[in-house]
């Protein structure tokens, strides 16, 4: 599988938000290098302690912002962040030591991480930007 | 300075390990609770100035060891425990809020406090209960922020923030909290931030209607809580200042070695770990410290604390001792 990028359709255009969008990208592709390679699962468990950190970096950014401009769909849109948010604490760290498949999972948590949220985002980078936020 | 007044100094202190400060600390707040319940006067509430003191200044020097103390002090014992914790967190909270160190010293102050109106019934009843909470306790449960402010206002507190923090720390930002169901914008900041504490500090301590939470399941649970319920940038402060993995929480490392997190990673999510059992599980001769960036030591997941009785020494050797003045140390009740 290719590697993933932060294409222009992606953007959002707001720099905070795509660079915390990049850093996810890089873990997508990292994971994925990862299992091509099958290389030691340790490096897995890193980015899933990087993936929690992010998560909550990320959306507490998103969510100031969508607060400080009066985002109307802040409610919705922080319930999706909490389905991600809960899956990403809840994730087995142990699990990817020894279960092959949970790589696969560690992976797919990333995948519909990223992709459901970023379609989310869009509507609200869309409201955001015309507020001011750059 | 000469020699003579070096070694009168050194001898007018003590070193105290994490856990002996922390128990000191405790036995202090047991001593003021007995008396503040008793006659409620100024006296009581200068205990309460006095240890909020205390903690203020032990937490700019040695908040992990601190943290990790009132994590790994679990026994029936330390039934205060959560009020310690939270004026802990209130101090460390506050600071990233930017308040003074005369307010913060006010909230822990609160904090030490909140819970002053039903010490009766958490002592002989909740701590002890193993059924859930009946209608009458519930009611007088809801009820407990008004009294507590009244007994301290009978004690003599005169100062806003610490009554106000008191009164309003079960109230939510969505109204949906008590006594008063207030918003957001009529919540004052130290409530804000004693709410915090306090429901992080309550779910990692055990009690008897449910059992202890892990301090990682506890901060999932109070970043789910933010926005609706919690100041979205009180919660991520608090994340920030403790980690995902915050001291004092055993730790598993990919190599099979198990130790305890002795600093968070600041910002990162990599914390510093002492290991004290090796990975066939043998108690190792002293701690080791490991950083968990390193491949090979990366954190796996929390664990149970191992069922060893002789942790004590080991653990006790991986914080840095406090200073404690023996004149004006704390001299238990």
């Amino acid at each position: 599988m290719r590697p993933l990028k932060l294409t222009p359709l992606l953007q959002l255009n707001i720099r905070v938000i795509d660079d915390q969008h990049q850093q996810l990208i890089d873990m997508i592709n990292q994971t994925q290098d990862i299992l091509n390679h099958q290389e030691d699962p340790v490096a897995l468990v890193q980015i899933l302690n990087q993936l929690r950190e992010l998560t909550i970096l990320h959306f507490t950014t998103e969510e100031l912002l969508m607060k400080k401009y009066a985002y109307p769909d802040l409610k919705n849109h922080k319930s999706q962040h909490d389905i991600s948010a809960q899956k990403t604490f809840d994730f087995d760290g142990a699990a990817l030591m020894d279960d092959p498949s949970a790589a696969h999972s560690l992976l797919s948590l990333l995948r519909s991480w990223l992709l459901t949220h970023i379609s989310e985002d869009a509507e609200m980078a869309k409201f955001l930007r015309e507020k001011g936020a750059e | 300075m000469s020699n003579t007044q070096a070694i009168e100094t050194f001898s007018d202190t003590n070193n105290l390990s994490v856990f002996d400060w922390v128990d000191a600390r405790h036995q202090f707040l047991v001593g003021t609770y007995d008396r503040l319940m008793v006659t409620p006067d100024r006296k009581q509430i200068s205990r309460c100035l006095y240890l909020a003191h205390q903690i203020q200044n032990a937490c700019k020097h040695h908040e992990s060891g601190i943290l990790a103390a009132l994590q790994l002090n679990r026994t029936p014992k330390h039934q205060y425990i959560k009020e310690l914790m939270a004026g802990v967190l209130c101090e460390l909270l506050g600071k990233k809020a930017r308040m003074t160190p005369s307010s913060r010293l006010l909230l822990i102050c609160a904090s030490l406090t909140q819970d002053i109106a039903m010490l009766d019934l958490q002592d002989s009843k909740l701590d002890r209960q193993a059924t859930p909470l009946t209608e009458s306790q519930l009611k007088f449960i809801r009820k407990h922020a008004t009294t507590g402010r009244s007994i301290l206002v009978k004690a003599g507190v005169k100062d806003a923030l610490w009554l106000n923090a008191v009164e309003q720390h079960h109230e939510r930002l969505d109204g949906s909290g008590y006594p008063n169901g207030l918003k957001e914008e009529d919540i004052s900041l130290g409530a804000k931030v004693l709410a915090i504490a306090d429901i992080y500090a309550a779910m990692v301590r055990p009690r008897g209607d449910r059992g202890i939470k892990t301090p990682k399941y506890a901060i999932k649970e109070v970043f789910l809580q933010r926005g609706e319920q919690l100041d979205v940038t009180l919660v991520k402060n608090l994340i920030d200042i403790l980690g995902v993995y915050p001291p004092g929480a055993w730790v598993k490392l990919a190599n099979g070695e198990l130790g305890v997190v002795s600093a968070s990673g600041q910002d990162v999510p990599f914390p510093i770990v002492s290991v004290v059992l090796d990975n066939s599980g043998q108690l190792l001769p002293s701690a080791q410290t490991r950083d968990t960036q390193i491949k090979e030591c990366s954190v796996i997941d929390m664990v149970d604390t191992p069922f060893l009785f002789n942790l004590g020494a080991i653990l006790s050797s991986i914080w840095p001792t406090i200073p404690e003045d023996k004149k004006h140390g704390v001299k238990g009740n």
